[in-house]
C-alpha cells in the first residue's frame, strides 16, 4: 500500500500535530494581544538580584551579552530591565561580549533605555566596549588589561571615554552580569573572572540553561545570585516598577505549558482506554 | 630524511604545542604561559580564514546550481543575494543604518523566528512521547510534569511548592548524573589527546602520515 493513502489513525493516541500546533499559536498568542494577569511571585534569586544592583547607588557593572539572536526572547526583556535599573540608581554601565554578536546587541538595548541621553552621558555613564574576540583567552586579557582592546564598539579610543579611565581591569568592576544562552559562557567567566577574585557574579540566563547555573549561585559561591528565563525578567520588571514586555511574555509562556500538559494528559488518558480495550 | 621529516615532524609540532598548553594550564612559568597566550590568538586567527574557504565553497556551489538550473536552483538565488547584500552592508561597517537595519530586522528576526518553531515541535513531540507506557518512563512523566509547574508562574500559582521541587531536582540528581556524564566525556578526551600527542591512535597516526 502507497503510505501516502494509509489512513491516518484517529483518536486520542493519535491527534494531528497541525492541530496541536494551531491551538498552540493561539494559546501563546491571544496573551501577547490581551495580556490575562496570571499571578506573578518574585523568586528569592530575582529579589537577591535586584537587591545586590540596588544596594548601593554608583557602582560599575559589567553585562556580558553572550548570546545569538535565539536567545533575545528570554534575554532581551532582561537586558532591559537591568539597564533600566542601571539608570534609576546611576549605575556604571558597561557592555561587552564574546559572542560575535555581541556589540550589536548592546547597541539595541542601550539606545532603547538611553537614547534620550545618548550625546550627553555616553562614555559617562556607560559605554559599549562590543565584541572581544579569542572566547576565554579574550576573558582573560581582558580581565588583566581591558584597555587592551583600545577602542570600542563604535571606533572610539578608551582614553576618548571619560569613564574609562577608572577601569583598568576587571578588578575595576563591581559586578559581571552575564547574559547566556549556554553553559561556555558562565563557566569560562567563573574561571577567568571570579576564581582569580577580580569581580563577583551575577547572570541573567535562558531558563533552559538556568537548571544547570542553580549549583553555582548562592552567597558563598560563584554566582551571588541569577535571574532565569521570561519569568525572571517580569519578576524583575515587577520589583523594579518598569512593566514591560516580559509580564505579557510570562502569560503566553504559562499557557503554553498549560496546553502542553492537557496534551499529556489526553495521550495518557487515550493509553489509559487503549490498555483497557485490550 | 625528507621522509622522516614528512613523517615526524607534524607529530613532533603537535606535541609540542599539547605539552605546552596541558602544562602552562597547570602551572606558572614564564615565558612559556606568554607563549601559549600567543598561540591561542593564533589559533582564533587561523579559524577566522576558515571562512574565505567556507564563503568561496559556497559561492562555487550555489553558483554551479545556478547555471545548470539544478534542483532548487531558486533557493541559490536566495542564498547567494543574501550573502551579497549582507557583505556589501557589512563592508559599509557595523554601525552603518543599513547594516543596523538589515541586522535587527532580518537576521535577529529571522533567527528568532526558526528558534521558535522549535516549540511547536516539542509540543507534538512531548504529547506523543511523555506517556506512561513502562514504569521508567512514568517516572520521566511525573518528573517531567513537576518540572514544567515549577519553571512557569502558573504553577507556583496552584501550589508553591513547585518551584522548589523543581530546583530540588536541578540542583541535584539532574547535575549529579551530568556531572557523571561530563567527567565520562573529559577522562574520554584526556586519553584521546593523551595518545595523539604520543603520536599513538587513530589520529596520531593520520598526522605522522601512515593512515
Amino acid at each position: 500500500m502507497n503510505l501516502q493513502n494509509k489512513p491516518r489513525k484517529k483518536g486520542l493516541l493519535n491527534i494531528d500535530s497541525r492541530i496541536i500546533w494551531l491551538l498552540l499559536l493561539f494559546f501563546v498568542g491571544i496573551p501577547l494581544v490581551r495580556p490575562i494577569g496570571i499571578p506573578i511571585q518574585v523568586s528569592p534569586n530575582t529579589r537577591e538580584f535586584y537587591e545586590i544592583l540596588t544596594e548601593q547607588r554608583g557602582i560599575t557593572i559589567a553585562l556580558a551579552l553572550d548570546t545569538d539572536p535565539a536567545g533575545l526572547a528570554e534575554l532581551g526583556p532582561q537586558i532591559s530591565a537591568i539597564l533600566k535599573i542601571a539608570r534609576d540608581y546611576d549605575l556604571k554601565v558597561v557592555m561587552v561580549g564574546w559572542n560575535s554578536n555581541s556589540g550589536m546587541f548592546a547597541n539595541t538595548y542601550l539606545t532603547e533605555v538611553f537614547s534620550d541621553v545618548w550625546n550627553s552621558q555616553y562614555g559617562i555613564n556607560f559605554v559599549n566596549l562590543g565584541y572581544v574576540p579569542g572566547m576565554e583567552t579574550g576573558m582573560k586579557q581582558f580581565a588583566e588589561d581591558i584597555w587592551s582592546i583600545e577602542q570600542d564598539h563604535y571606533g572610539t579610543r578608551l582614553e576618548n571615554l571619560p569613564m574609562m579611565e577608572d577601569i583598568r581591569t576587571a578588578s575595576d568592576i563591581d559586578y559581571l552580569i552575564e547574559c547566556c544562552w549556554n553553559l561556555d559562557y558562565p563557566n569560562s567567566i567563573m574561571r577567568q573572572f571570579v576564581a582569580p577574585g577580580y569581580t563577583k557574579m551575577l547572570a541573567a540566563s535562558t531558563a533552559l540553561v538556568y537548571p544547570a547555573l542553580l549549583p553555582f549561585i548562592g552567597p558563598d559561591r560563584p554566582i551571588k545570585s541569577a535571574i532565569k528565563g521570561m519569568d525572571g525578567a517580569a519578576q524583575l520588571e515587577l520589583v523594579s516598577n518598569h512593566p514591560g514586555l516580559a509580564i505579557a511574555g510570562t502569560d503566553a509562556q504559562s499557557l503554553a505549558h498549560v496546553l502542553i500538559i492537557i496534551f499529556i494528559a489526553i495521550g495518557n488518558l487515550g493509553l489509559f482506554f487503549k490498555r483497557e480495550e485490550t | 630524511m625528507a621522509n622522516l621529516a614528512k613523517n615526524y615532524l607534524a607529530s613532533v609540532i603537535v606535541a609540542v604545542i599539547g605539552f605546552l598548553f596541558v602544562f602552562t594550564y597547570y602551572f606558572l612559568a614564564q615565558p612559556l604561559n606568554d607563549w601559549s597566550q600567543t598561540l591561542a590568538q593564533i589559533i582564533s586567527l587561523i579559524s577566522l580564514f576558515a571562512v574565505l574557504p567556507g564563503a568561496f565553497l559556497m559561492i562555487r556551489r550555489e553558483t554551479s546550481i545556478l547555471t545548470v538550473r539544478g534542483p532548487n536552483w531558486d533557493r541559490s538565488v536566495i542564498t547567494l543575494g543574501s550573502f551579497l547584500v549582507f557583505l556589501i552592508a557589512g563592508l559599509t561597517g557595523l554601525s552603518s543604518p543599513i547594516y543596523l537595519w538589515l541586522y535587527n530586522n532580518v537576521f535577529v528576526i529571522l533567527s528568532t523566528a526558526i528558534f521558535s518553531l522549535l516549540a511547536f515541535y516539542i509540543m507534538s513531540a512531548g504529547y506523543r512521547t511523555f506517556r506512561a507506557r513502562s514504569w521508567e518512563a512514568t517516572v520521566l512523566l511525573v518528573v517531567g510534569l513537576l518540572t514544567i509547574l515549577g519553571v512557569v508562574p502558573f504553577g507556583a500559582s496552584i501550589w508553591s511548592g513547585f518551584p522548589t521541587i523543581t530546583d530540588w531536582i536541578s540542583k541535584y540528581p539532574s547535575t549529579g548524573t551530568s556531572r557523571g556524564i561530563t567527567i565520562g566525556i573529559a577522562l574520554g578526551t584526556a586519553g584521546v589527546i593523551i595518545r595523539t600527542i604520543a603520536g599513538q591512535g587513530r589520529l596520531g597516526r593520520f598526522i605522522k602520515g601512515e593512515e
